[in-house]
């Protein structure tokens, strides 16, 4: 293995250990939220706004999406375009919007 | 079936080691990224159903699951994702015992998260809530913290109690103290009219909090199962084709990150929200 390699490889252990920090330190924020005088709204939004922040830094750097072949990349987008739509469902049964239009 | 369409048996299998030119990676990757693709459509119907529940639910409990125990799995996750990709990294600089020490500690933490889950769910399947004949309703626990009673189970056991010796839960904070409040109730068991514990089965939050969790829990236990292969016998292919098996700790690790990431999403879902 070159010295170059070796390297690589350390740059790479470091960067990961950076990661866990801030993954870790995501999790404090949000038990620390748990306890905090917010409105129900805020806090909602707060806590998803830093689980989605460590989801990003597991996704983009522990699972090297940031680096990853389009291929890949293609085929997730696709996922998450998908994803997006099931989560919101449940939004639009409650608002009853199909049966609004429907009316219209 | 002409002789010729069977395949000999000492044939490679392409693709396992280098890159396939269309796709830009080795097919276990692309494969692995497919699966997880379905694997976010299964989390997210789950996900989804819980915020239907949510939203059209008049009341939704809150502190049933304890958030430092929560914490802790959360950290103990975190820190298996870290060392499985140190695993990998050791492989990739052909440092094998350190492979064996990391992959070692990640199924050790892997083991961990599933004793601290079960503990939780334990501590569930021991709590109960009592309705009384004159309409009052209690939770807390049972004396001897016997394992899921009902009262129909009660009633029917060989040696069935006269009365049940009751523990009821501190109030929360704001709430009034009863005078129950520590002391030891003893219910007599034809005083009861309901008797469950906190299962899947008490209330929708309980319902979608055993499914999601149990469905993670068990990609735990998938993953430890793959992990102890890698670990254990699994480690000849690194003699026969380094790269082969290192591509492998790969993909196993980034199925361990997509465990890593549902959770980051399950615990303030389930403990804070």
């Amino acid at each position: 293995m070159s010295d170059n390699n070796s390297q690589a490889l350390q740059q790479e252990a470091r960067r990961h250990l950076i990661i866990f920090g801030a993954v870790a330190l995501g999790t404090i924020l949000i038990v620390l939220s748990s306890f905090a005088p917010l409105a129900t709204g805020v806090k909602i939004a707060a806590v998803l706004a830093v689980a989605i922040a460590q989801a990003s830094l597991v996704a983009g750097f522990l699972m090297h999406l940031i680096t990853e072949k389009r291929m890949v990349i293609s085929s997730l987008v696709l996922t998450a375009i998908f994803f997006v739509a099931l989560i919101f469902l449940p939004f639009l049964s409650e608002a009853d919007q199909t049966h609004h239009f429907l009316l219209r | 079936m002409p002789a010729a369409a069977i395949p000999p048996l000492d044939m490679e299998i392409p693709y396992t080691a280098e890159a396939r030119p269309d796709t830009g990676v080795y097919n276990a990757k692309i494969g692995l990224w497919l699966f997880l693709a379905s694997e976010v459509m299964l989390f997210g119907a789950l996900f989804s159903s819980y915020i239907l529940l949510r939203v059209g639910s008049p009341e939704w409990p809150q502190g049933l699951l304890s958030v430092p125990i929560g914490a802790l799995n959360t950290f103990v996750l975190i820190g298996s994702s870290i060392t499985v990709v140190m695993s990998w990294l050791a492989l990739k600089g052909n440092d094998f015992g350190k492979f064996k020490l990391y992959m070692g500690s990640t199924i050790l933490l892997a083991l961990l998260f599933i004793s601290i889950k079960s503990f939780e769910y334990h501590d569930k399947f021991t709590h109960y809530f009592v309705k009384l004949k004159d309409g009052t309703e209690l939770t807390g626990h049972i004396e001897g913290r016997p394992f899921n009673w009902s009262l129909a189970k009660l009633k029917a056991s060989a040696n069935a109690p006269r009365e049940i010796a009751f523990h009821p839960d501190a109030p929360k904070q704001g709430e009034p103290v009863p005078d129950s409040t520590h002391q030891t109730l003893r219910l007599p068991v034809e005083q009861i009219a309901k008797l469950e514990s906190f299962g899947p089965w008490r209330n929708t939050y309980l319902a979608i909090y055993f499914t999601l969790s149990g469905l993670h829990a068990l990609h735990v236990v998938g993953g430890i199962v793959v992990m102890l292969y890698h670990w254990g016998a699994g480690h000849r292919l690194w003699r026969k084709s380094r790269e082969q098996f290192t591509n492998r700790v790969e993909v196993t690790g980034l199925y361990w990150h997509f465990v890593e990431l549902v959770w980051i999403f399950l615990f303030p879902v389930m403990y804070i929200l």
